[in-house]
């Protein structure tokens, strides 16, 4: 579990290092949640985790469930704070990783022990690490008091992150289930029309298609809220194009409305790749990105002097080695190259300085939604906006989103 | 047609009745319970093919006092879970939660043969996963 203020929790832990120069680390459910940089952890620890790191987390999760004081398995001392919520115990804090003054010859016995187990040169490399760790006097009521406080702040993370939860899955209820109802009525009204109705077969299937896009939109703000590492992802194996042609299915209408074709996936190579994937979440991002492509579209209707091969969404699929590149292009509003190389364009909120005009609505949040899944996935998202005009605000841009994705 | 009898413990059924509607027609025989108390009761009364389980239920109890709102807890679903004795019938559990944690308990119970979100179902996405757990036994 990862909570959304976890750049807050880290920023309290190292500022606890730098306080006193010790390391600490957050352990929660039997994980180490966060821990302070690396630059404050013994040297004779950043030794011993490049050959036993298991065990060395291992001996981590053992000893917090432990109090106080205690000495990990390879003779460095640690006091453990466990933090509480509702009287149980959640997690604990373990600060230390340091030679203690009056216990050095516990420390040495278990140090020494490791000389029949690992090579010579080990050993002396080990040796001199464990001698340039520093020693302490003890854990003192300042350096408790300082850990206290960071308990203290851990737990109002706790209680906010609690509230946030609960407002998230409040506001998805009351959004979801009037979407729900839709989407169902919207269904079975087409399904049980009769052919002879074509026109409110089709209303009722464009119905369905609006209400959609408002769920899908719902899901963006639930998730943008929730933190992608809070949400369930169900793997499996799956062709690409049917992610892709259900969310064209969903736009061909809107698309065809500014007089825009979607044109078919052209699958390069011929085969449609199979891919690993979290197909709720993965459809969400290509939602994303053809929503995008069709909304900055040109509005071709007004204007005839687009010519007609600017009025067609494009997307490719090829398959490159172990990855899998989908291609989505588009001619019309583009993106401003600043926005683009500032990594701009994917912050949460962030709309274009370009699309911000009248008659495009957005949230702001489709394309970051859409990075933090493709990345979730183990892909990466790129973006390129060419300018096709003279001026770099009137445009026209041809803006390609490249999603590549391991196979 | 098949004939089979599933019980859809829902607080909101009625909004989203238009779900289960291809399950209708296709024949299912579908009892609903509003709430933790009125499931139970179903559950004594009659043997059911599947349960369909919502997992923020309300608890159905007769509530007269600050201590019995006090005590009110949010997923009386998960509650249920955790009571069904081994003979009763598998389920689907039909939810708004997406919260790693709690689906990844969801999925620990054995009786659970899939968790399905709610907000974007389709009615015959849905009657695909039911009859696919039904004809599968």
């Amino acid at each position: 579990m990862v909570f959304p203020n976890e750049n807050f929790v880290k920023t309290i832990l190292d500022l606890y290092s730098e306080k006193t120069g010790i390391p600490i680390a957050f352990v929660y459910n039997n994980k180490i949640i966060w821990q302070s940089s690396k630059s404050f952890c013994s040297p004779y620890c950043q030794e011993l985790n490049k050959w036993c790191p298991e065990k060395c987390f291992n001996d981590h999760i053992s000893r917090a469930k432990k109090e106080k004081l205690t000495i990990c398995h390879a003779g460095l001392w640690n006091y453990v704070v466990p933090v509480k919520k509702d009287g149980k115990n959640v997690g604990a804090l373990l600060t230390g990783q340091r030679r203690l003054r009056g216990k050095e010859q516990e420390s040495l016995e278990i140090l020494t022990s490791f000389r029949d187990k690992i090579s010579e040169n080990q050993y002396l490399t080990l040796k001199e690490r464990y001698q340039q760790t520093p020693v302490i006097e003890g854990f003192n009521v300042d350096l408790l008091k300082t850990l206290e406080t960071v308990e203290e702040r851990l737990f109002d993370v706790f209680i906010n992150w609690d509230i946030e939860k609960r407002k998230i899955l409040n506001l998805a209820h009351e959004f979801l289930l009037p979407i729900q109802s839709i989407i169902a009525n919207a269904e079975n009204i087409y399904s049980e029309l009769s052919e002879d109705k074509g026109e409110l077969k089709a209303e009722a299937e464009d119905l369905m298609q609006q209400v959609i896009k408002l769920a899908m939109t719902a899901e963006n703000m639930r998730s943008s809220m929730m933190g992608v590492d809070n949400e369930k992802y169900t793997y499996e194996l799956r062709d690409i194009s049917d992610i892709l042609n259900e969310n064209i299915k969903i736009f061909i209408n809107e698309a065809l409305r500014k007089n825009v074709g979607i044109k078919d996936p052209v699958i390069i190579g011929g085969v449609s790749p199979i891919i690993r994937m979290s197909h709720k979440h993965l459809s969400r991002a290509f939602f994303n990105l053809i929503h995008n492509a069709v909304k900055y579209s040109y509005h071709s209707i007004a204007d005839f002097s687009i010519p007609t091969a600017h009025r067609y969404i494009d997307i490719q699929v090829r398959t490159t080695g172990k990855a899998v590149v989908v291609e989505i292009s588009n001619y019309g509003i583009g993106i401003l190259p600043d926005e683009i190389k500032e990594g701009k364009i994917f912050l949460d909120g962030h709309r274009g300085m370009l699309s911000s005009d009248r008659e495009r609505t957005g949230s702001g949040i489709g394309l970051s939604e859409a990075k933090r899944i493709i990345e979730k996935h183990g892909g990466d998202i790129n973006i390129n906006s060419i300018l096709l005009g003279e001026n770099a605000y009137s445009g026209p841009y041809l803006t390609t989103v490249r999603v590549r994705l391991p196979k | 047609m098949s004939k089979y009898k599933i019980l859809w413990i829902e607080d909101d059924a009625n909004m989203i009745m238009g779900l289960m509607r291809p399950l209708l027609k296709e024949g299912c025989e579908i009892d609903t319970a509003l709430d933790l108390e009125k499931a139970k009761q179903r559950l004594k009364e009659k043997k059911y093919n599947l349960i369909v389980l919502d997992i923020i239920l309300p608890s159905g109890k007769d509530l007269r006092s600050k201590e019995d709102f006090m005590d009110l807890e949010r997923f009386y679903g998960l509650k249920l879970l955790e009571s069904m004795p081994i003979e009763f019938p598998p389920i689907l559990v039909l939810t708004v939660v997406t919260d790693e944690e709690i689906i990844e308990y969801i999925k620990s119970f054995p009786k659970v043969k899939k968790v399905v979100s709610k907000g974007m179902l389709k009615p015959s996405e849905l009657k695909e996963k039911v009859l696919g757990i039904l004809e599968s036994k």
